[in-house]
């Protein structure tokens, strides 16, 4: 069922795993999709954190450590797939853009 | 000058939105949320000022020790975006921050909803149902016994008034399951189409007004059933029972939460909250049925030493004088709808002497529905009395006698308005069935009546007081 309602990312979804390519806490990741987007995107802190719940137990993401209260989390090879798959399809839809509209580079 | 006070959240598990604007508005008017309790929040007195709310759900179990590792994950991410944390209540978990414009707690309505729904599901859907098992469960027999006998079921007032509240319970409960969904079904709509959840405005109203209405009808049916019952100590029982399980609710709340706040172990504050539930839960139930049984002592507070012996209203004395009999058993009751006794002579071999019915009530529909029964049930009173009588709580379907039936005859005599005879085949039986204006009576005799007789059954079923089930003086 989670991975069915994963075949596609919501935004937050794709910025979340995009950032844990590399080891990072929550409170990294909020800081970075902020900067990466520049403010464009924005996650809370309670959907981050149900979104780190899901991704875990769906295998997506695993935790890599624990300093008190704060954890660290890294990109599983199940998230990569998810990231790249997301990544192909969005390309798809640029490319059917551009193939109708024939407006390349427009933004 | 009160520097804390208390008070009722006006909205339920699922109204994250209510919450956020309700505690918001506290906090602007000089009171900011300190605790949620089991039925009531603390607040304390402090500046007004202008703070935002927030609430997110976590999939918690309510003995979880506190703050739990999910709560502290969820701490450290809110805290570094500014959110403190306030409080807790069941899956809800409150912040607040006093930014301008903090970064919303959640950013994803679907995720949102999604906690919503599994918060709903762990706590306050399985303590609804489990709430409604529990008063069917103790209803069944209640139940079980008006099907089986309608105007034995509908003679106490004290029952009446459980199956309405129960009745209104059942279709609260039901109402909150679909005004929920219909809401979840909304919100998923117009969160597929970019929105964010749906107004929780009238699933607020409906669990409000409904509520409301509810706790007013079942402490209004209580309170009726107590004053006017023909015995105030079983109204006075259920009230005790009532207030006693709210009372015992909330012993055990702070119980666990207490644990909980002490970092108690999981499995720890499972068995100590069911053993305080035990410990507590028993000796109430015992000591309110010993308090309240027929010769306990509630019961006896209302004995009235100057009132008159009960007499049944027709013996076997009546029918032929100087003729000795075993006492009566008598077994009923009266409420707003009917009064329904049932009358038994024994024989010295435990077999029947005499015995009789007598239903009455000011209601034409509820005469015609008690004499359908007994039209119905031909065999079904003796058999009854029978097992009343050995065993007083064992009701049940009694097996109709297949070559039973009851066949018209003149009510002339009689003075009834109508009367029946019953038959085993072909073969008359001693046992009538007589229809008044406002009363119908099943009597089981022993041998033929004269005129005078039939005269007097007629005069004494009217004598009788349908409180008491006794002669009139």
């Amino acid at each position: 069922m989670a991975r069915e309602k994963f075949q596609t990312l919501t935004e937050q979804m794709f910025y979340i795993l995009l950032c844990l390519r590399q080891e990072q806490c929550g409170a990294d990741i909020m800081a970075q999709v902020t900067a990466l987007t520049q403010g464009r995107v924005t996650v809370g802190p309670g959907t981050l954190y149900n979104l780190l719940e899901q991704f875990q137990s769906t295998g997506m993401i695993r935790e890599t450590k624990v300093e008190g209260r704060k954890r660290s989390y890294l990109i599983t090879g199940a998230g990569q797939t998810a990231l790249d798959e997301e990544y192909r399809r969005l390309r798809l839809l640029a490319a059917d853009y551009e193939a109708l509209t024939g407006r390349e580079g427009l933004l | 000058m009160k520097n804390t006070k208390y008070m009722r959240p006006p909205y339920g598990l699922y109204d994250y939105q209510a919450a956020e604007r309700w505690l918001s508005k506290q906090a602007a008017r000089g009171w900011r949320l300190e605790k949620a309790g089991a039925f009531l929040w603390r607040f304390r007195r402090a500046e007004p000022a202008r703070i935002t709310y927030a609430v997110t759900y976590l999939d918690v179990s309510m003995f979880d020790p506190r703050p739990s590792e999910s709560q502290e994950s969820l701490e450290e991410l809110c805290a570094a975006a500014g959110w403190a944390k306030v409080t807790d209540w069941l899956q809800m978990q409150v912040f607040c921050s006093e930014s301008a414009d903090p970064v919303p707690l959640e950013t994803d309505e679907a995720v949102r909803l999604d906690a919503i729904h599994r918060s709903m599901w762990k706590t306050a859907f399985p303590s609804d149902l489990i709430l409604l098992g529990a008063v069917l469960f103790v209803l069944w027999k209640p139940l079980y016994r008006l099907v089986c006998d309608p105007p034995l079921g509908l003679s106490s007032n004290s029952m009446l008034a459980f199956l309405a509240a129960t009745a209104l319970l059942l279709l609260f409960t039901v109402c909150r399951f679909a005004g929920y969904y219909i809401w979840r079904r909304l919100s998923r709509r117009s969160i597929a189409q970019g929105g964010g959840c749906a107004s929780t405005a009238p699933l607020r109203v409906l669990d409000r007004t409904g509520g409301t209405l509810l706790l007013a009808v079942v402490l209004a049916l209580l309170l009726s059933a107590a004053f006017l019952s023909d015995s105030p100590e079983q109204g006075i029982h259920l009230l005790l029972y009532v207030a006693g399980l709210n009372l015992l609710s909330l012993i055990i709340h702070h119980t666990r939460e207490r644990l909980r706040d002490r970092g108690s172990a999981v499995l720890r504050t499972v068995w100590l909250t069911v053993l305080v539930d035990v410990a507590l839960v028993v000796p109430f139930i015992l000591g309110l049925s010993w308090l309240t049984r027929s010769d306990g002592w509630l019961a006896r507070q209302f004995d009235d030493p100057n009132a008159p012996a009960w007499t049944a209203p027709l013996s076997p004395e009546d029918l032929a004088p100087g003729r000795a009999f075993n006492g009566c058993w008598n077994h009923g009751g009266q409420s707003v709808l009917l009064s329904h006794h049932i009358y038994w002579f024994p024989s010295q071999d435990s077999g029947n002497d005499l015995s009789y019915t007598l239903t009455i009530s000011p209601y034409p529909r509820v005469v015609a529905m008690a004499l359908d029964h007994c039209l119905n049930t031909p065999g079904e009173d003796d058999d009854l009395i029978q097992k009343l009588y050995f065993d007083r709580y064992n009701y049940g379907v009694h097996s109709a006698d297949p070559g039973l039936r009851w066949e018209s005859i003149s009510a002339a005599g009689w003075q009834a308005e109508a009367a029946w005879q019953l038959h085993d085949e072909e073969d008359p039986l001693p046992v009538y069935l007589l229809q008044y204006p406002d009363r119908i009576s099943r009597l089981h005799l022993t041998e033929p009546l004269t005129a005078a007789q039939k005269t007097l059954i007629h005069d004494r079923l009217h004598q009788t007081d349908p409180k008491t089930g006794g002669l009139l003086p």
